[in-house]
């Protein structure tokens, strides 16, 4: 199995971001353009989140120790 | 006994090894002593020697027995092994064929225990600060273990029970026996090395110390140790502790426990999410509020400072002046009436017309008044002014009085003038 390039957040480090950017968001002295640029960018990794919860499938495998190929597992 | 017999090697060797399986003691037998020397062939068959103080015997153990083993022999491990003696016809070397083995004397698995625990303790293998925290939202569930039996079974029952669309990638390893650890280090390394994987959960049910040794061997510790991704351990049950428990960032006392704490649950995740969005939502409307609340404060501070605002600032002085300007002109025009009607006053009492209406009278003539007798000569035509009137008169006589000097008021003088 190749290394997938990690180019996008996990699903763990988004949820940790918009923590993140709801506690600055809560911050008193944010300059309001920072705000609407923080809000948007939350929003944006909401729907993101959502829609990776929405889409994640069941998926049992087992992976050969010898080849690396991967398979689905049935537990017998 | 006739002449010599000559053979080949190969009979004799063979002859050799038929007599010492025709021996019943030789070819079931019980030997004791120390291993030394262990190699495992590829194949799955150890070789080892085995040696007491005076002499030393090699011994072979076929993959197909050693595969009974909990783990590979290690060196100065006291044993009884059984099976048989033989000999290896192409090397003409006397073996025991090795067809069990068990530890000698309880214990000595539990010191070797005991030590390598000491060792990879102070290698600090073990502490507390090495432990990472489990992730929260796992992507993909790591599992090493048997890939038959309860164990994965219970893993995946209790994973997707808690959430439906989990994802497990089991990479399946020998528990036990030899090769076991080796197995399960290497799948471990296999896991660690793909990056969906976010946690990687080591299974394995109960059983006896020695079924569960290979969770004991230092490769395994290693590698749990080792491994750059959070590992749950779940090897036996709760009251056995192995090595690779205590390497371990998590120890589950069962498999089943092992999935409760690596799969979140989906529906909790879902709430979070929401109450996150609520949140995100709640806090930009709060921060916008802010800023609203902070730009009408300006708007009133600086709306104090408009135009308008000084000039009706002004209109209200001057309204305020101008009332005061009235207050302190009405007062000013009362004092001086005031004034003036008590100089009236004043000036009344001293009148001489209020002289008159007590009966005397003011005698003029030519215009001026006439206050002395010598002011006047007989013959003068006189007006003689009363309070109510006047006559004319003519002076006909001129009669002069010493007055007394205390009584200094003219009027008497007057009077007299006229009697």
């Amino acid at each position: 199995m190749a290394a997938k390039k990690k180019k996008t957040l996990s699903f763990e480090e988004g949820m940790d971001a918009l923590e993140a950017m709801i506690g600055r968001l809560g911050e008193a002295e944010l300059p309001l353009e920072e705000s609407i640029a923080l809000y948007e960018q939350g929003v944006a990794l909401c729907a993101q989140l959502e829609q990776e919860l929405a889409q994640k499938r069941r998926r049992i495998e087992q992976i050969d120790p010898e080849t690396g190929e991967v398979e689905p597992f049935e537990a017998s | 006994m006739a002449g010599k017999l000559t053979l080949t090697v190969s009979q004799l060797n063979e002859y050799i090894r038929r007599m010492f399986q025709l021996d019943p003691m030789l070819s079931h037998v019980e030997l004791r002593g120390e291993i030394s020397n262990v190699k495992l062939h590829q194949t799955g068959t150890l070789f080892f020697t085995l040696k007491d103080e005076q002499a030393a015997i090699s011994c072979v153990m076929y993959a197909s027995d050693a595969a009974a083993l909990t783990s590979v022999p290690f060196e100065g491990m006291r044993v009884v092994v059984s099976g048989g003696v033989g000999l290896y016809a192409k090397g003409g070397q006397m073996q025991f064929y090795v067809r069990g083995l068990r530890a000698e004397g309880v214990g000595v698995l539990y010191e070797r225990l005991l030590a390598l625990r000491e060792k990879l303790a102070r290698e600090g293998l073990f502490d507390r600060e090495r432990k990472r925290p489990l992730p929260v939202y796992p992507d993909t569930i790591g599992v090493v273990s048997s890939p038959t039996g309860a164990v994965i079974h219970d893993i995946i029952h209790v994973s997707t029970r808690r959430d439906p669309d989990v994802r497990i990638l089991l990479c399946p390893a020998r528990v036990q026996g030899i090769g076991a650890a080796q197995e399960v280090a290497d799948a471990i390394a296999l896991l660690e090395r793909i990056d969906s994987v976010s946690v990687i959960v080591v299974a394995r049910g109960g059983g006896s110390m020695e079924d569960l040794w290979t969770f004991n061997e230092e490769r395994v510790v290693r590698a749990v140790a080792g491994c750059s991704k959070p590992v749950i351990s779940a090897v036996g049950h709760e009251t056995d502790v192995t090595l690779c428990d205590l390497a371990a960032d998590f120890r589950a006392p069962t498999p089943s426990a092992a999935a409760e704490c690596a799969v979140p649950v989906r529906a909790e995740t879902e709430q979070r999410l929401s109450a996150l969005r609520e949140a995100l939502v709640r806090s930009a409307l709060q921060q916008i509020g802010r800023k609203e609340a902070a730009v009408g404060l300006m708007r009133a501070r600086l709306s104090g400072y408009s135009p308008q605002a000084r000039l009706a600032e002004a209109e209200k002085r001057i309204a305020a002046l101008r009332l005061q300007l009235r207050a302190q002109m009405d007062r000013t025009i009362q004092n001086r009436a005031d004034q003036l009607a008590q100089r009236r006053r004043e000036l009344d009492m001293l009148s001489p017309y209020r002289v008159l209406k007590r009966g005397y009278a003011i005698v003029t003539s030519g215009g001026h008044a006439v206050a002395s007798a010598a002011g006047i000569r007989p013959g003068d035509p006189a007006v003689i002014r009363f309070a109510d009137g006047m006559a004319e008169a003519v002076i006909t006589s001129i009669r002069t009085v010493q007055t007394a000097p205390e009584e200094g008021h003219g009027g008497e003088e007057e009077k007299d003038a006229f009697i």
